[in-house]
């Protein structure tokens, strides 16, 4: 790149570092936030972002390429001071990527590529919070700016256009998911947890969010059923009330360390009858299993195991998998236009574009005044020359300055009003002395008409 | 005139179809809504050309068994909009429901003209249209049925395999299913008792006996012994899901005899043609 910054993004995750290495970088529990600190300390970076979750720490800064080295000095030294680990056995663990590289990763993280369960969805969500501190501590300009709001793009155009998200990757939710296909709308529908464990609570949740009518509890130890109950404002059956609460359940979460089968063929075959062959979906996470298989063979009964689960879960992962590889081309196509965005940032094309134009005027003019002027040494050209040439230095002082100064509050609009105003992008035409003549007047009519009013005043 | 509507609603409809794959395949809310617009036009450019037909049916006093199975194509699609206005989600119909449509709308283009059933004087009552629209709309929705039954069996298969593929993926919830199932038996019974019913009374008027144990009237009756056995064996025992499924297969079939054998084949009253 032409341009003199650099995005630097320096960073561990879950791949390359440890949980160990990762908690003490992840300035969780740190009186202040890193950025702020960065930024009190005069470090020499122009913007700068940084974002922290339990499987990534990350930090972004854009970088001009002159300061770059001793900015990588002090961000180092600063790194040491905090984690109070040597370099040598931070460095082990972190990666540095540079522009498209940066930007590439940046997305890819947004989209969920990164992350240890492909497609997830939550880590928008934190580089969202991270952006808005960075906005908090004013440590975001213009390219950070838009890399971020690209990046929130990105991650939307993934999500609709690919399957990145799609199926359930949790055994709880693959269960909830199936739950939903066989018996439709839950609201109508009861839950019986067999089983008071931690097991049953968890698998439960997705279903009491999803909004489940009643949940009943049926344990071998009443007074834990009770409890449960009470928790979750259920009702409580003891086993031997089982068929009862069959009968009521639409959905059955197995979950008890009972070493033999519990709901038997049998006992789930007498109950079809008083259910009216309401279709029942039972979940069995037990180990060893707490349902007889042979139960799905039943009209209207699905059984599902936990192998049978995780392969669900598995088929999606692959299924995620496979979606991957279609995010990764709107990927690269986002950061093309992400590096086209920056390279009309880019002011030394016009700079430049600038100074060939002054220079084709100086010399067209010098050379009409050469042929006037017939009778000059050598020393008198090179003086006239010298004089052209520190005259248009000296106007175009004032524009480059502007660009220079500018781009980084005002962007592309500056260079663009820059070509605009000396009409870069059209081919080079010259300006004839009867036009200039009449330009010129009209402002030497416009001061001295200005004039006579003062001094009528 | 008619013929270009009948060319233009068939063109229409197929181009639906692949209106609704393309819903099948993304499952994106606006496919799906591009895919309905298409259709309604395809309904519209239908029904001009059922007004036309019409017209035609009572000015000519014909009435030809390609227009009979054409009608029933009409009702489906009807059908079809009345449950996707319900809060029974079934979208994904439409993409097994639309083959069902061309193919009866090819046969119907395959039948000559010529089999007919010419109105006597007896077509001329009130209870004529009474007793055929009651009986095609019981058709329309024996097919609906047959056409929601695939659907459940195709994805309950899939559950109870655990292997879950494109079909759980797509369609709508089991439960779902089986209550657009039962709607469409409920409905299916009431007309046809209804036809049943008018078409007896139709009888008494013309020919002075209430029933005459023609084929059609035989095998009709035994469908009608179907729906009747399902409905109080789902009320009473709650035969759903797969059984019921499978039912309406067998009405399916039996449906079939009735009317493509029997009408076409056998000689009386209720035939087409010779």
């Amino acid at each position: 790149m032409a341009f003199d910054i650099t995005i630097l993004l320096i960073g561990l995750n879950h791949k390359t570092a440890p949980v160990e290495i990762r908690e003490k970088l992840s300035f969780k529990n740190f009186p202040y936030h890193p950025l702020e600190k960065l930024k009190n300390d005069f470090l020499p970076f122009k913007e700068a972002y940084f974002l922290s979750t339990c499987n990534r720490v990350e930090f972004c800064f854009i970088l001009e390429n002159s300061k770059k080295d001793k900015f990588l000095d002090n961000f180092i030294s600063f790194l040491e001071k905090e984690v109070l680990l040597p370099w040598n056995e931070l460095s082990q663990h972190i990666y540095f990527l540079e522009n498209e590289e940066a930007v590439k990763h940046l997305f890819e993280v947004a989209c969920g590529l990164d992350s240890m369960v492909i497609g997830e969805p939550q880590i928008l969500g934190q580089i969202k919070e991270a952006y808005k501190e960075a906005l908090n501590f004013k440590t975001s300009g213009i390219i950070l700016n838009r890399l971020f709001h690209r990046c929130f793009f990105v991650a939307k155009r993934v999500r609709t256009e690919t399957g990145i998200g799609g199926g359930a990757v949790s055994i709880s939710y693959a269960a909830y998911g199936l739950a939903k296909k066989i018996l439709g709308s839950l609201r109508e529908k009861n839950l019986l947890l067999l089983g008071a464990g931690e097991m049953a609570e968890l698998a439960c949740m997705h279903f009491l969010s999803g909004g489940i009518k009643k949940i009943l509890i049926a344990n071998r130890t009443l007074s834990k059923a009770l409890e449960l109950a009470e928790k979750f404002k259920g009702y409580a059956y003891s086993l031997d009330e089982l068929p009862t609460a069959l009968t009521l359940a639409d959905i059955v979460i197995s979950s008890t360390s009972a070493p033999s089968y519990i709901i038997t063929k049998n006992l789930v075959a007498s109950v079809l009858k008083p259910r009216k062959y309401k279709p029942l979906f039972i979940i069995d996470i037990a180990v060893p299993r707490n349902v007889e298989p042979e139960v799905n063979k039943l009209e209207n009964v699905f059984l599902y195991n936990i192998d049978d689960l995780k392969s669900v879960v598995e088929e999606n992962l692959k299924e995620r998998q496979k979606e991957a590889l279609r995010a990764k081309i709107i990927l690269e196509e986002e950061v093309f236009k992400f590096q086209k965005w920056l390279k009309e940032l880019d002011f030394y094309p016009t700079l430049k574009a600038l100074t060939e134009k002054a220079e084709i005027i100086r010399e067209k003019e010098l050379s009409k005044t050469l042929k006037k002027l017939k009778n000059l040494s050598k020393e008198e050209i090179e003086a006239i020359e010298i004089l052209t040439r520190s005259l248009i230095q000296k106007l175009l002082y004032y524009p480059i300055n502007f660009i220079k100064k500018s781009y980084h509050e005002e962007g592309k609009y500056a260079i663009s009003l820059i070509r605009q105003i000396f009409e870069l992008d059209e081919p080079f035409k010259e300006v004839s002395d009867s036009e200039l003549e009449e330009l010129f007047n009209i402002s030497e009519k416009n001061k001295i008409s200005e004039q006579k009013k003062e001094l009528i005043q | 005139m008619a013929n270009l509507f009948l060319f233009l609603s068939f063109f229409i409809y197929l181009i639906c179809w692949i209106g609704f794959g393309f819903y099948f395949k993304t499952m994106k809310k606006e496919v799906l809504r591009y895919a309905q617009g298409i259709l309604i036009l395809g309904f519209f450019s239908h029904s001009l050309f059922w007004i036309i037909k019409l017209y035609e049916i009572f000015s000519l006093s014909i009435l030809s068994f390609k227009d009979v199975l054409n009608f029933v194509s009409w009702e489906l699609i009807l059908i079809y909009f009345f449950f996707s206005f319900s809060p029974l989600e079934i979208f994904t119909a439409g993409f097994f429901l639309l083959p069902m449509v061309l193919v009866i709308f090819g046969i119907s283009y395959l039948f000559p003209q010529q089999i007919f059933s010419p109105f006597s004087p007896h077509f001329k009552t009130l209870w004529f249209p009474i007793h055929a629209l009651t009986g095609l709309l019981s058709h329309g929705f024996l097919l609906f049925g047959v056409n929601v039954s695939i659907m459940y069996l195709l994805q309950e298969r899939e559950i109870k395999k655990k292997q879950l593929g494109i079909f759980f993926k797509k369609l709508p919830p089991l439960e779902y299913l089986d209550r657009v199932n039962e709607k469409c038996l409920y409905l299916g019974f009431i007309l046809l008792s209804l036809a049943i019913i008018s078409g007896a009374i139709w009888s008494e008027s013309a020919f002075g006996n209430y029933w005459r144990w023609s084929p059609k009237e035989v095998i009709t009756l035994v469908l009608w012994f179907i729906y009747a056995i399902l409905i109080h064996q789902r009320v009473l025992i709650g035969w759903r899901g797969k059984k019921a499924a499978y039912m309406f297969l067998v009405g399916f079939s039996l449906w079939c005899i009735s009317f493509f054998v029997i009408n076409l084949f056998s000689k009386g009253f209720h035939t087409y043609g010779f």
